[in-house]
């Protein structure tokens, strides 16, 4: 356990390091808002940091077992749970 | 947002449709809609077991000169995950008013991971907020280890126990990795419990029904080179009592390594 060995505080630094260096330095996060007002940052931001959640999670043990394995396969395996793929549509105007 | 597509051949297709019209432009979709999203996106984490441990860590960054992010994060496993997050503009960015957002983030990742998903909290000294401590503890049952401010009246009381020699400095040597080179640290650590010298934690624990809360502090002392130990020890406070101060210690920064 963590809190037994000794490095307690140490990994308030995944924070810093790993997490606001990552998105802004990786992401973009600081130089490119995708608008100028609040709501526009929020949709950025909200985006960015699931986008950088999904790319955590494959670079996990777990994530990795997942990214093995091909679409199709993905597909059938999570089709009863998720239901059949939707379709996204874009509407200009 | 949802429905059923219709091709143009009139058919009704099988297949959900997810219309993003509202979309379009980012500004048009309002804030309710963001934190639906985010609690919808990191609950597909917890479901899966993606989110691992029960170690977090809160803080904020400015995004450029009047926006500032706030997460908290999940850094128990190797690759930290952002668990719920607030983007802060106007007078609620300033630096500082961070420790109030952190009830809402709290609030959110308790209600979807369940009440016993955070174990303990990190945060640097713009958390140090006695109300806050206090209302994590008692209210939640998580335990805190915040970096505690030269300037508040318990990190001088602890100064004070070890300059009296009421409690012991304990000296530590330790091997660190700085981009790929060991480097060996030399810390000079002293802890002291029971502590009630934080009216704003105290006074918080009272009202929440606990009148004899106490905290625990220690301080660490960089004495790797002469001038290292010229600086300052830093502190560290806490909810909890830890063995002593070394297992508490901080990792620095590289840029600080010496």
């Amino acid at each position: 356990m963590v809190l037994l060995r000794g490095l307690a505080y140490r990994p308030r630094w995944h924070i810093e390091d790993d997490t606001y260096r990552e998105l802004k330095e990786g992401w973009g996060l600081e130089k490119q808002h995708w608008g100028r007002d609040l709501a526009a940052a929020r949709g950025r931001v909200t985006l960015t940091c699931l986008a950088f959640n999904t790319a955590q999670v494959y670079r996990l043990q777990a994530g990795q077992q997942l990214a093995a394995v091909a679409i199709r396969r993905l597909r059938r395996l999570r089709q009863r749970e998720l239901g059949n793929a939707p379709a996204v549509i874009y509407l200009a105007g | 947002m949802g429905g059923i597509a219709t091709p143009k051949d009139g058919k009704r297709s099988r297949c959900r449709a997810i219309l993003i019209r509202c979309a379009m432009r980012l500004s048009r979709v309002g804030e309710s809609a963001w934190l639906q999203a985010q609690a919808a996106g990191v609950q597909a984490h917890n479901l899966r077991q993606l989110v691992r441990g029960k170690v977090y860590a809160v803080d904020g960054s400015g995004l450029g000169d009047e926006l500032r992010l706030v997460a908290l994060v999940c850094v128990s496993a190797t690759r930290p995950i952002i668990v719920a997050w607030r983007v802060l503009s106007g007078a609620a960015s300033e630096k500082g008013k961070e420790a109030e957002v952190t009830h809402a983030l709290i609030e959110q990742v308790l209600e979807v991971a369940g009440p016993d998903a955070i174990r303990l909290l990190l945060a640097d000294a713009l958390y140090a907020d006695g109300p806050l401590l206090a209302w994590l503890k008692y209210r939640q049952g998580i335990d805190a280890l915040v970096r505690l401010p030269e300037d508040r009246l318990l990190y001088q009381d602890v100064q004070g126990l070890a300059d009296a020699h009421l409690i012991e400095w304990t000296h530590h040597r330790y091997v660190r990795t700085v981009q790929g080179h060991k480097h060996i640290r030399e810390v000079e650590v002293t802890a002291a419990g029971e502590l009630t010298s934080w009216d704003g934690t105290t006074l918080a624990a009272a009202a929440a029904g606990v009148p004899d809360a106490t905290l625990w502090a220690c301080l660490i002392h960089d004495v790797t080179t002469p001038e290292a130990a010229q600086e300052l020890p830093m502190a560290l406070v806490s909810t909890r009592r830890w063995q002593h101060g070394f297992a508490a210690r901080p990792r620095l920064p590289p840029s600080l390594a010496h």
